[in-house]
């Protein structure tokens, strides 16, 4: 028995000379939330295409709950559910008749499938919608049964590919709620997405994948122990007096705006020592914003901030 | 206006940037121009629009000059291909009879024959009788030759008539009379005509010398005989009644004959065909809109195959064809009086194989293409340019040889040919099994084979 619900060893593909993936390994724990972020055109999109069977390999190997993956296996093919980032639904039929038609693909029949179709309208929170052409339903409802089209034949492992693109906040919250209820039964998900904050909040695992890479892979907090503390801190005021602002600039550089200045810590910075610093100052607390490092100065700091076309 | 302005450049700055669409622009019209300026007439050749020759098979079964003389007549025209027998494969001639000509036309070989049969001469009066055996499977096939074989027969008329015009003489006015009057004749041409070559031997002087003095082997003399004819209906309404039977064309219509709506049922295959093909083409183009919208992904992520979704959209595609078709044929029945019934069965059946190799062709441009627009652009070209040469709209010998060829090459062809053979010459499975049931079988496979392997190595499942 493995631990390890997906396992990626130097996995590699080009299109002509464009090189999706160069080399990638990854490792997936069963029951994990596992986030795989990166920046549009980082391969993320191929590596789901890949695990789905969609693209062969150029090389590498990727074993699925310990067996090598192949794509001509009906076994293997149904342990995973796949919620693409297009909206891939029959738009003309109704929300039921697509669950059926995909139910039926993928093996489901009779009163088994019918209690499945039921289970994931619920799960999507679509029952009362069940009967009406998909065209007629908002962003947010077409990306929920977009999900619950993936999780008919109850897979192990889910992959989401950017599944909250275009959805307002009352949708993506319940795409969360849905999403971390699958967490909770133990299902495991990977999650592609370039919302950081996305993956904050559900992910207990995350890679950052570009050019075909993985630059970094790790608990979230765990990858955040490798930053600073600290990320910046503002002071708010809008006539702070020049001592204190030059004293302000032993903890670092500071950056003077609109009522605001902006230290980025130097080397060796301690958030204590500033706060008795701050406080003998006679700032304020409230003026005081220290500001921790997110999985998004992680992910800009290992992928760059160059535009990506 | 700047707004329009505006617009309009990026309606060209748009154009510009498809390379297939520039193409197909110029490509299309230069290639349609091809196809239709050679099908109707434009190769150059002096035939009277006719690119090609129409088969026609000759027999001269009454062994007299005359027939021979008409066979030559027809020999000389452009747009016929005249044949005297059966070639075979060493290339020896084996003659024609009045039973294996017809057999040729049943076995659909050639369309139409003449034969000058050995009772060529009327019973009563002066008159010729001629044989014109045809399938007329196309109404402007038929229409041509039926002229230019009246045309060939009445020109060598006189030549016919000629022995029966000298025994008519000689029964109704007396050796005696007749020597006297022939006589009398060739002393008064003779006089008359102030040419040294012309000089007719009293004692010689019938018809037949007459009109080999006067006209030698090969001068038209259109018409003649017509006048001839008016002139004596005019003078002597007994003399009339002589030359009432001075041509008969005995027709015998070997298919076709009870057809009540012998132009559509011809044509309503070819119709059949192109409304077949632009359908199942359109609707390939649907698996574009599949693959935008991601379905590809989703579908090939369960346990489906890409073999899965192609034979779901070619067995849609081919019942929907089906459907279409049949509905197309039993409207034209109750609008237009077509005989589908007495055929349905093997009708029902071309449905199914001519509708199968056009959604295999659909299936072949999709896969070829990059886009929906392409698809539709070529697909209108090829499906134009296809039927066109197919024989759908102007009979196929009238084509250049070389497209002639190419026609055979399409399916709409052997469609066409398919349903023409079930529908005006009512033939069966058996009779129709080979070649053209079979070869819409096999284009059928292969179309779908090349189908199947581009969509294996080209973008439709990347």
């Amino acid at each position: 028995m493995t631990d390890t619900a997906l396992a990626a060893t130097g996995l590699r593909k080009s299109f002509g000379d464009t090189v999706a993936l160069d080399g990638l390994d990854l490792a997936v724990p069963k029951g994990a939330f596992f986030g795989l972020l990166g920046p549009n055109g980082a391969g993320k999109s191929t590596f789901m295409s890949l695990v789905t069977g969609f693209q062969d390999a150029d090389d590498g190997q990727l074993l699925l709950f310990g067996e090598v993956l192949d794509p001509a296996d009906t076994a293997q093919k149904l342990r995973i559910g796949f919620a693409p980032q297009h909206i891939a639904l029959y738009k003309e039929l109704s929300a039921e008749a697509n669950l059926v038609l995909f139910g039926r693909l993928y093996g489901l029949s009779g009163r088994g499938l019918s209690k499945r179709v039921d289970a994931v309208l619920e799960t999507a929170r679509l029952t009362d919608r069940r009967g009406d052409r998909v065209k007629t339903f908002s962003g947010g409802m077409m990306r929920r049964l977009n999900i619950a089209a993936a999780l008919l034949h109850e897979p192990e492992l889910l992959l989401c590919d950017e599944p909250t693109v275009g959805v307002d906040p009352q949708s993506r919250n319940a795409i969360f709620e849905t999403l971390l209820e699958l967490k909770a039964r133990g299902m495991t998900v990977i999650y592609s997405t370039h919302y950081m904050e996305e993956a904050e909040r559900l992910c207990d695992r995350v890679a950052i994948i570009d050019h075909g890479r993985i630059l970094a892979e790790g608990d979230i907090d765990g990858l955040l122990d490798g930053l600073p503390a600290v990320n910046a801190v503002r002071v708010r005021g809008s006539e702070l007096e020049e001592a204190t602002v030059a004293a302000l600039s032993q903890f670092g550089e500071v950056t003077a705006g609109e009522r605001v200045h902006t230290l980025a810590p130097g080397e060796g910075f301690r958030l204590s020592r500033f706060h008795a610093w701050a406080e003998g100052e006679g700032l304020e607390p409230r003026d005081v914003i220290v500001e921790r490092p997110t999985l998004e100065h992680l992910f800009l700091q290992l992928t760059g901030r160059e535009l990506r076309e | 206006m700047k707004a329009v302005l505006a617009l309009l450049g990026k309606e060209y700055r748009l154009f510009l940037g498809d390379k297939a669409a520039i193409l197909l622009t110029f490509l299309v019209p230069f290639v349609l121009i091809y196809i239709f300026g050679n099908i109707f007439g434009g190769s150059g050749d002096d035939n009277g629009g006719i690119g090609a020759r129409i088969t026609v098979a000759a027999l001269n079964a009454s062994g007299e000059p005359g027939g021979d003389a008409v066979i030559e007549s027809l020999e000389a025209e452009d747009g016929l291909n005249v044949l005297r027998g059966f070639s075979s494969e060493d290339g020896t001639l084996t003659p024609f009879t009045t039973d294996s000509i017809r057999q040729g036309i049943v076995d659909r070989q050639y369309n139409f024959a003449v034969v000058v049969p050995e009772d060529y001469l009327a019973d009563e009066g002066i008159g010729v009788r001629i044989e014109f055996i045809s399938n007329p499977r196309n109404e402007i096939e038929s229409q041509v030759v039926n002229g230019l074989v009246q045309k060939a027969v009445f020109m060598k008329l006189p030549q016919l008539l000629a022995p029966q015009v000298d025994d008519w003489q000689e029964a109704n006015m007396g050796l005696a009379q007749t020597a006297v009057f022939r006589e009398g004749l060739a002393e008064l041409l003779n006089e008359s005509i102030d040419d040294p070559a012309f000089q007719v031997d009293p004692d010689e002087m019938t018809f037949g010398a007459l009109l080999d003095g006067i006209l030698g082997d090969d001068v038209a003399v259109d018409g003649e005989s017509g006048d001839n004819s008016g002139e004596s209906a005019g003078d002597e309404a007994g003399l009339a009644s002589v030359f009432d039977n001075l041509l008969t064309i005995r027709e015998d219509q070997v298919y076709g004959k009870e057809v009540s709506n012998p132009q559509l049922t011809r044509m309503i295959g070819g119709y059949a065909l192109m409304f077949l093909l632009f359908a199942t083409t359109a609707s390939a183009a649907s698996l574009f809109e599949e693959r935008r919208e991601g379905m590809f992904l989703r579908l090939l992520s369960m346990p489906v195959k890409r073999t899965h979704i192609l034979w779901s959209k070619y067995l849609f595609n081919t019942s929907l064809g089906v459907a279409q078709a049949l509905t197309l044929f039993i409207a034209s029945s109750f609008l237009f009086d077509i005989d589908v019934w007495s055929h349905f069965p093997i009708l029902v059946l071309i449905c199914v194989l001519a509708a199968s190799a056009c959604t295999a062709f659909g299936m072949v441009l999709a896969a070829l293409c990059s886009t929906p627009q392409q698809t539709q652009g070529i697909g209108t070209l090829l499906i134009l340019g296809m039927t066109a040469m197919s024989g759908a709209w102007v009979p196929l010998q009238w084509m250049p040889p070389l497209m002639q060829a190419i026609g055979k090459f399409s399916l709409v062809y052997w469609g066409i040919e398919a349903f023409r053979g079930a529908l005006w010459e009512g033939l069966g499975l058996l009779q129709l099994a080979w070649p053209w049931l079979a070869v819409l079988v096999a284009y059928s496979v292969v179309l779908l084979g090349i189908a199947a392997w581009r969509f294996r190595v080209g973008g439709m499942f990347r």
